[in-house]
């Protein structure tokens, strides 16, 4: 970037144009004089005028009027009859000296002015540039912080600043919303500004810069009108990004909101339908104008009972689900070895009749720190779920040591779960279409979840290689190992 | 024989609400779908159609509006207790009655009984003369009496009596009442209900207890008959 780093036009110009003056003056005196008899006064006239203007162009108007009053004192001294006497024989020098000096006065006028109206033009496109650049800088990546960020960035390397900040009002006072560099609290006063940052009426936040360098410089005419500015179109930046955050909080709560009631609908169909068949039934029983026949009466009861157990379980979910939400599940954490929670379970499946169950699981594997209460519920609940869904074929329990954790899997080789719905499956009351489950509650995998996620452990559902579902639920080792015997070298 | 296709997708509900109809003496048809429902009844010409509304697939509200474009078959829906909406919604379509879920058998039985009643005497042949408890309404003469005295009422108040008594037992909702009476366009406007409501009451009911003209609360009224002792399917 060749932009300047500072905008001030400080004290060296000067200095340049009055050397100009001096040195130019003298330059132009030494030859003119040692061939004084043979040069013709206009010459030296244009010397001296040539010397003004160089002066007026490095300098500005001072040393300009310096390098005419310089001249016209050479001029008349050194090259007017009688030599070194302010007074001149010939009126026709008189003449000579005064259009000189109106001549070099008036030079020296018309280039200070349009060096000062160049430097205006050239300083305006450094702050129109400067501008463009952190203009660039707004435009949004992604979130309103990561804007600030860009922002201050763009100020500090632009200003050669030591350090700058935003700061954003918040619910507490103020904050840093953004910060480069060192942006000390309480910064030596001169060497920070703080510049508002407006839009419209009021200010959103303030733009502070802390000045670089060795010595406290201040800031500028010129760098404050570009902070300004740009600060003020930080601002509306700002606000885009906080209408921006407050529309997306809106959304987010429509959505939970949505799914809210999704969830309320489904529990409540989930609780009304088998209270439903539940009431018809009892009713039936009840009406004494009928005589139920004893396969009929039969039925009835029958369905009371199913559906009690229908509405059981799902009463039961629904507090296992709520307890998990709130975090209040709270296992009860034992040191326990994984073939001591799994054999039940299998044994249990086993001996329900409906499933063929594998196990592999190796004595070497480290022990698990679970409650084998809620770990007995989601193996249950797995293995129950591979029967529902995979109905006839064997069921596996592998469990494999990995670096601090075991995996458990539960590989079945019914028809598994499409690719996208791989991760729906644990979210609540969601079922697989064509799923064969009516009695399911859509918990079951939520739950199991829910309670391995309490163990600071996982569950994920994979493919099982050549068709099938896996679930893969990894358990935390247990970090108090066992003691391990050393086998001790015997002389 | 009379036929009544019951549509419910839960198995539960299905069987107990045919074995208390085929107790009963009805014939009985089932379905469990939005689609079953639709061919059984091109298929089994039911005189009487029990349907739920949450049905999987096409959903009760569109098996009837799609019955309703060729049959006017009496359908009773189950509804959940909180789908007061679809409540509305399925009597404005052309339902007949409703009953909420859970339900007690009888109550449905009940309601399935009104309802063939009705479309019985939807014909020609219906009765000129509706009474209930001390009150006749003739509709030929339009002459409404109570204990024998003749009640002065005025058009309106007549008109909407004319619609409760030719549906009675039927809940009539807002809709169907403001545009039977006040004509289409009203359908919104039931404080004129509530006003003519509270007159015929007082002319005709006990205001305090109603009796006759009972309020569904945020659904519409209906005219009482007390049900006559043939409370089985043979008619």
């Amino acid at each position: 970037m060749d932009v300047p780093r500072r905008l001030a036009l400080g004290g060296p110009r000067g200095a340049l144009g009055y050397t100009v003056a001096l040195a130019g003056t003298a330059l132009a005196t030494a030859p003119l004089l040692a061939f004084r008899d043979e040069v013709d006064k206009t010459t030296v006239v244009l010397a001296y005028l040539l010397v003004v203007t160089a002066a007026a162009v490095a300098g500005g108007l001072g040393p300009g009027i310096i390098a005419a009053a310089l001249g016209f004192l050479a001029f008349d001294f050194l090259f007017l009859q009688p030599y070194h006497h302010i007074l001149v024989d010939d009126p026709q020098d008189w003449l000579s000296l005064a259009v000189y000096l109106l001549v070099a006065v008036v030079v020296s006028l018309l280039v200070a002015s349009s060096e000062r109206r160049r430097a205006q033009a050239e300083r305006r496109e450094r702050e129109t540039r400067m501008l463009f650049d952190l203009s660039t800088s707004l435009v949004a990546r992604g979130s309103l912080d990561d804007t600030l960020r860009g922002v201050v960035g763009t100020v500090r390397s632009l200003f050669d600043l030591a350090g700058c900040a935003i700061m954003l009002p918040s619910d507490d006072g103020v904050r840093v919303a953004a910060v480069d560099g060192q942006v000390p609290d309480d910064p030596e006063p001169g060497r920070a500004l703080t510049v508002p940052m407006r839009s419209g009426e009021h200010a959103v936040g303030a733009l502070v810069v802390v000045a670089g360098g060795p010595e406290p410089s201040g800031f500028g005419e010129a760098e404050r009108r570009v902070l300004a500015t740009f600060a003020n179109q930080a601002a509306l930046a700002v606000e885009r990004g906080q209408q921006e955050a407050e529309r997306n909080r809106a959304l987010a709560l429509q959505e939970t909101d949505r799914l809210r009631t999704a969830l309320l609908n489904s529990v409540s169909h989930d609780l009304r339908t088998p209270l439903a068949s539940i009431k018809a039934s009892a009713s039936s029983l009840l009406d004494r104008d009928v005589d139920w026949s004893d396969a009929e009466r039969e039925e009835f009861l029958a369905t009371i009972n199913t559906e009690v157990d229908r509405l059981t379980r799902l009463v039961h979910n629904l507090l296992d689900m709520s307890r998990i939400e709130a975090g209040a599940l709270d296992p009860h954490l034992v040191e326990s070895s994984v073939d001591e929670v799994v054999g039940p379970v299998v044994r249990r499946a086993r001996a329900a009749g409906h499933q063929r169950v594998g196990v592999d699981v190796p004595e070497e594997l480290a022990p698990v720190l679970v409650d084998p209460v809620r770990l007995d519920q989601v193996l249950t609940n797995l293995l129950d779920n591979a029967r529902s869904y995979a109905a006839g074929s064997p069921v596996q329990v592998v469990a494999r040591q990995a670096v601090d954790t075991v995996e458990l899997r539960v590989v079945d080789h019914g028809p598994g779960i499409p690719d996208p719905e791989r991760e729906r499956v644990f979210d609540q009351f969601y079922r697989l279409k064509g799923g064969r489950r009516p009695e399911g509650t859509g918990m079951g995998l939520a739950i199991c979840r829910g309670i391995v996620e309490a163990h600071g452990g996982s569950l994920r559902a994979e493919r099982t290689p050549g068709g099938g579902a896996t679930f893969v639920l990894t358990l935390p080792v247990s970090p108090r190992r066992a003691p391990v015997e050393e086998e001790v070298a015997r002389p | 024989m009379t036929r009544v296709l019951v549509v419910d997708d839960e198995p539960p509900i299905v069987r107990a609400v045919a074995a208390n109809l085929r107790v009963r003496g009805y014939e009985v048809v089932t379905a469990a779908s939005g689609e079953a429902a639709l061919t059984a009844v091109e298929a089994h010409q039911p005189d009487c159609i029990v349907l739920d509304l949450g049905l999987p697939g096409v959903d009760g509200l569109e098996v009837l509006r799609r019955l309703r474009t060729w049959t006017e078959v009496p359908v009773v829906v189950l509804t959940a207790i909180d789908g007061e909406r679809d409540k509305v919604a399925a009597l404005d379509l052309g339902a007949d009655d409703y009953v909420t879920k859970p339900f007690g058998v009888a109550e449905l039985m009940a309601r399935i009984r009104v309802a063939l009643r009705h479309a019985r005497t939807a014909g020609a042949d219906r009765p000129r003369v509706v009474t209930a408890g001390d009150v006749a309404v003739d509709l030929d003469a339009k002459l409404v009496t109570r204990g024998g005295t003749q009640v002065r009422l005025t058009p309106t108040e007549y008109r909407l009596l004319e619609t409760l008594a030719t549906n009675a037992g039927r809940l009539c909702t807002h809709r169907f009442l403001l545009e039977r009476v006040w004509g289409p366009g009203y359908g919104d406007e039931s404080q004129y209900l509530r006003v003519y409501m509270a007159n015929l009451r007082k002319k005709l009911d006990d205001p305090a207890t109603p009796q006759l003209l009972l309020t569904e609360p945020g659904m519409g009224y209906r005219f009482i008959v007390p049900e006559p002792d043939d409370a089985t399917a043979e008619a």
